[in-house]
């Protein structure tokens, strides 16, 4: 009998153990695998997102060099906004700073809040894209008609991969999640 | 024996079947994989076979043993059952045959992988946005003023869908505005979306790229053939999913300059009737009336 | 009188009426709960595909409008793998572990009971979602966000509940099954001397707790992301829809293991077993599905080619997924290698194991296709890799479920079974299965994508072809009832060991079982 009553001991010890694995493999998704993706993404440019303004600045300009960057714009859809690059294309050498124009307008008749979000194509190009003002990740809100014309200044990076010839921007324009559109009161 | 003959029967009824449906004279045999019209999409056409070739070979291999091990060591025909069941040499050398065999279909994959990431300086720059449940194309330009785009929705009527009229030959697989670019010449495609997830696929062009909201994919195309080239959405996207076909007319490239000017004349033109309603991407405008 | 103290009071046979299902703690009526309750949902998982292939039939709208044929496809899908293929081999589990390491019961006998009990309100929550304002999930079975978050039915949370709940049952059944294998064993029953089936349902059990959680973490940023206003898989908020397909993935790729590890353990019992030989090379077996599951931790992008990801992952995820068929390729050969030097017989068991070995290795080889990165962005999300999918799970996992059900019947009511229909069976479920998916190979090919309710005309031979042999797959399953049934009522004695080379420490008990086995433990030759 105390062999079984032992043996019961060490079930429930195994058991609490496995309990303990399962469990710290849902904290692991939270607070290792969330992570480790967005930090994957950042180094490697997966899905082309980038980060907001740089404060490293390049002063050398690479003259020999012509790179073509394209400007795109989308609306989430149903959105009552409309939303497009005033400036689709330019031609940069790396190094040389650049300031292109978004214009974003409320076709709807109450304030809304919305945001931007960037994405570059080659996904490579992307830590080589540097923001020194952008108005990504930011929340704008808009009266009703109202109409911004939001900057953004980049330069790309000298280092920037030889076989890169052109680049390609898009913002998306999304509504904000987390506002009740209508309880927007009037922008600050 | 009826046990054995009920199998054929069955058979026999599945193909009786076939033939009836075949009676409808449809070109509805297509086993295999499109070559396709650009260099990579036939790139991938010979991969594909080179793989089908060596699975069809391992298979004719393994289960020759195995059916020839069955027909000989059965115990009505009075075999003895032997006890080994251990052979190390035979173990390693079915596991570094294999792996030989994987290095040598890796490396034309991986060949064909880097010559798909190798993308050409493009002339053409063609955004692809998908919606719930049609395709936008934007030809970007220099500045917002060229810029021609339009929706490609389904064109197959509802009746026929419906079942009420003869089915047309290309049912599901028509547009009302295809996306027309030029043969021989670099093409990229800048893909997103802008609800969920869709995926953009041209068979013949060996692309298939999802369409994502908040993220640019590229693809690139130098279609060899002008012809008219069909595909579908290939990602779960909705209700409407089946109903988002994708039609990419290739025109030489003279004719392809005509026609995207007419598109930019017909733009300007359009904005002096003031006729155009403009949607909430802002330039979004359909140039066939 | 060794067992476990709380076992006294039902040394004499169980407690009568429902309630004995209810409360027991006996791992055979726990097994035997577990096997038809997945062949409850098989059943019910298999009228879906019924509508899905009669809507398929032809094209054009037939039956059922696409906004319902979306519900079908993802309701299938979710029904055939977490409520009919996992809780069969979890019933096998329960059933056969203890009785092949020589155990009285499961190590956590009440655990066993809850983790079975909570599973059919799981599946009653999810059907009934069916039956809600906007209809049930319609997003597949992978469930991609932004369609099951922003554009999803209200149902979703429930469907949310349901999943997480199927969840903790799994978690709980892979603890027990893990801590009687751990142990439960008989004196002398070393690892090495543990049948293969114990050991693939050990791997198994350990992938299952380690990623069911990452299911049931996904599952909760979703909840979030809809209920809470979080961005994890939200574009608009800074999220990505990319995450969830890698988290999904991550979780999902051991997922299909875990169908088919098991399944493996199945056919490695009967193949010896009708060949009167040992299993070739026993301990290379146990190493290669250590190694499978290893492996599967490492190969789970090779679901999103087509999403767009550098070459080096792209080329990473190609050759891991590659690698795998090196484990796979010895486990088949070892079983062909068994059957050389054999002396064979070909009982229903048997059929269903050869079956299996010739269309899971057909699956295995389209699988092989489509890790090839270049070639699957034509592949991808096509028939293609419905093909490749029904190839392995259906030929696959359900037909060694079918197998074992074969081999361990007579073990289990002490009858045998009607040898006659279930060859019938056999033969209609093998040229179903075939009909029914060998053509999606080429509708795949010629570009037919999955999931749609209605297809260009060129697709229309083939369609109406494999719906043919699903509906011949889908009767034959009722003949499967009938003989099972049959079996159970009654029928031919079935003596101690029915089938004359079969081994392990199961054939030393009488047959029927009786309700309580190896209270003393066995000695293990």
């Amino acid at each position: 009998m105390t062999t079984d009553a032992a043996k019961k001991k060490s079930n429930t010890k195994i058991m609490v153990q496995l309990g303990l694995l399962a469990a710290s493999m849902i904290a692991f998704v939270f607070v290792g695998l969330v992570p480790m993706y967005n930090w994957i993404c950042e180094v490697t440019g997966i899905g082309g997102r980038t980060t907001g303004p740089t404060t490293e600045l390049i002063t050398e300009i690479d003259e020999s060099r012509d790179i073509r960057v394209q400007f795109m714009a989308s609306a989430e859809r149903d959105m009552p906004f409309e939303f497009r690059a005033l400036d689709t294309r330019v031609q940069v050498h790396p190094g040389q700073q650049h300031t292109i124009h978004y214009r974003v307008t409320n076709t709807s008749d109450e304030t809304r809040a919305v945001q931007a979000v960037p994405s570059l194509s080659p996904y490579r190009v992307t830590e080589h894209f540097h923001k020194i003002e952008c108005f990504c990740f930011e929340e704008t809100v808009l009266a009703p008609g109202e109409s911004l014309d939001m900057p953004m200044i980049f330069y790309v990076d000298p280092r920037l991969p030889e076989d890169v010839s052109s680049i390609a921007m898009s913002y998306s324009l999304f509504n904000l999640p987390g506002y009740a559109q209508a309880d927007i009161k009037e922008p600050n | 024996m009826l046990k054995r003959l009920r199998p054929f029967s069955l058979l026999a009824v599945v193909f009786t079947a076939l033939m009836v449906a075949s009676s409808g004279a449809l070109a509805g045999w297509e086993l295999n994989m499109r070559q396709g019209v650009t260099e990579i999409s036939q790139e991938i056409y010979s991969l594909h076979m080179l793989m089908l070739y060596i699975v069809c070979i391992i298979g004719v291999l393994v289960f020759g043993v195995m059916f020839w091990a069955m027909f000989k060591y059965r115990k009505s025909k009075g075999a003895k059952p032997a006890t080994w069941h251990e052979n190390t040499r035979l173990e390693v050398l079915w596991t570094v045959i294999p792996l030989v065999i994987l290095i040598g279909m890796a490396v034309p994959a991986t060949v064909t992988l880097a010559k798909i990431y190798d993308t050409p300086d493009a002339d053409i720059t063609v955004k692809v946005n998908g919606y719930q449940w049609r395709w936008e194309y934007t030809y970007l330009a220099d500045t917002p003023e060229e810029e021609v785009s339009f929706f490609s929705s389904l064109a197959t009527p509802r009746f026929e869908i419906r079942g009420e009229a003869p089915r047309s030959e290309f049912y599901l697989l028509d547009v009302d505005n295809p996306l027309v670019i030029p043969a021989n010449t670099p093409v990229k495609f800048l893909i997103t979306a802008n609800d969920v997830i869709h995926s953009w696929w041209v068979p013949d062009f060996g692309i298939k790229k999802d369409a994502v909201p908040g993220i640019i994919n590229e693809s690139h195309a130098t279609v060899l053939e002008p012809g008219t080239y069909r595909g579908m959405c290939a990602e779960l996207c909705g209700r409407d999913h089946a109903y988002m076909p994708i039609v990419v007319e290739v025109l030489e490239p003279e004719e392809f300059e005509q026609w995207l000017a007419e598109q930019r004349g017909d733009v300007a033109a359009a904005e002096q009737d003031d006729s155009v309603a403009l949607t909430s991407a802002g330039q979004v405008r359909s140039f066939i009336q | 009188m060794t067992a476990i103290p709380h076992d006294d009071h039902a040394h004499h046979g169980p407690a009568t009426g429902l309630w004995r299902w209810v409360v027991t703690t006996n791992h055979k009526d726990i097994g035997a709960m577990y096997l038809w309750f997945s062949f409850a949902m098989f059943l019910l998982g298999g009228a879906f595909a019924m509508v899905i292939r009669a809507e398929l039939f032809q094209p054009g709208f037939s039956l059922v409008e696409p906004e319902f044929f979306n519900q079908m496809t993802t309701m299938h899908g979710l029904i055939m793998v977490f409520g009919a293929v996992m809780p069969a081999f979890v019933g096998l589990a329960n059933y056969m572990i203890p009785l092949m390491i020589g155990a009285p019961d499961m190590a956590l006998p009440r655990l066993n009971n809850l983790s079975f009990w909570i599973l059919p309100f799981a599946f009653l929550i999810l059907v009934s979602t069916l039956f809600m304002a906007g209809g049930g999930p319609n997003f597949g079975w992978t469930f991609y966000a932004p369609l099951s978050t922003t554009y999803g039915p209200p149902s979703t949370v429930f469907f949310i509940l349901a999943m997480h709940i199927m969840g903790a049952s799994s978690i709980m059944g892979a603890i027990n099954i893990i801590v009687t294998i751990w142990n439960m064993r008989a004196p002398g029953m070393t690892w090495m001397k543990m049948p293969l089936f114990v050991w693939t349902w050990l791997i198994t059990a350990f992938l299952l707790i380690m990623v069911m959680p990452v299911l049931a973490g996904l599952i909760t940023m979703m909840l979030l992301d809809i209920t809470a206003q979080t961005s994890f898989f939200n574009a608009a908020g800074g999220g990505s829809p990319l995450l969830f397909q890698h988290l999904f993935w991550f979780f999902g790729h051991p997922e299909v293991y875990i169908m088919i590890l098991p399944a493996f353990g199945i056919i490695s019992a009967i193949i010896p077993a009708f060949a009167r030989k040992p299993l070739f090379g026993y301990a290379s077996m146990v190493y290669a599905t250590a190694a499978i599951a290893i492996l599967s931790f490492f190969v789970w992008a090779h679901h999103m080619f087509t999403v767009g990801m550098p070459f080096a992952a792209q080329l990473f995820f190609m050759i891991s997924t590659m690698i795998i068929a090196v484990p796979t390729g010895v486990k088949v050969f070892n079983w062909v290698a068994t059957m050389i030097g054999g002396s064979m017989t070909f009982e229903v068991p048997m059929l269903f194991a050869i079956a299996f070995v010739v269309l899971f290795t057909i699956g295995g080889f389209s699988g092989l296709m489509l890790a090839i990165a270049p070639v699957d962005y034509q592949y991808h999300d096509t028939y293609f890799v419905v093909a490749h999918f029904h190839y392995v799970l259906v030929p696959g996992a359900v037909f060694s479920i079918m197998a074992g059900v074969y081999y361990w019947l007579p073990k289990w009511t002490g009858h045998m079974f009607h040898e006659g229909l279930a060859k019938v069976h056999f033969w209609m479920s093998f040229i179903g299965v075939n009909v029914a998916f060998f053509p999606q190979h080429f509708l795949g090919l010629a570009g037919m994508p999955r999931r749609i309710p209605d297809y260009p005309l060129q697709f229309a031979n083939f369609n109406m072809i494999s719906s043919m042999g699903a509906f011949l797959f889908g009767l034959s399953q009722l003949l499967f009832m009938f003989i099972v049934i049959k079996c159970v009522m009654g029928g031919k004695k079935a003596e101690a060991k029915p089938w004359e080379g079969a081994e392990g420490l199961e054939w030393d008990l009488p047959s029927p079982l009786p309700y309580h086995t190896f209270e003393t433990p066995p000695k293990i030759k």
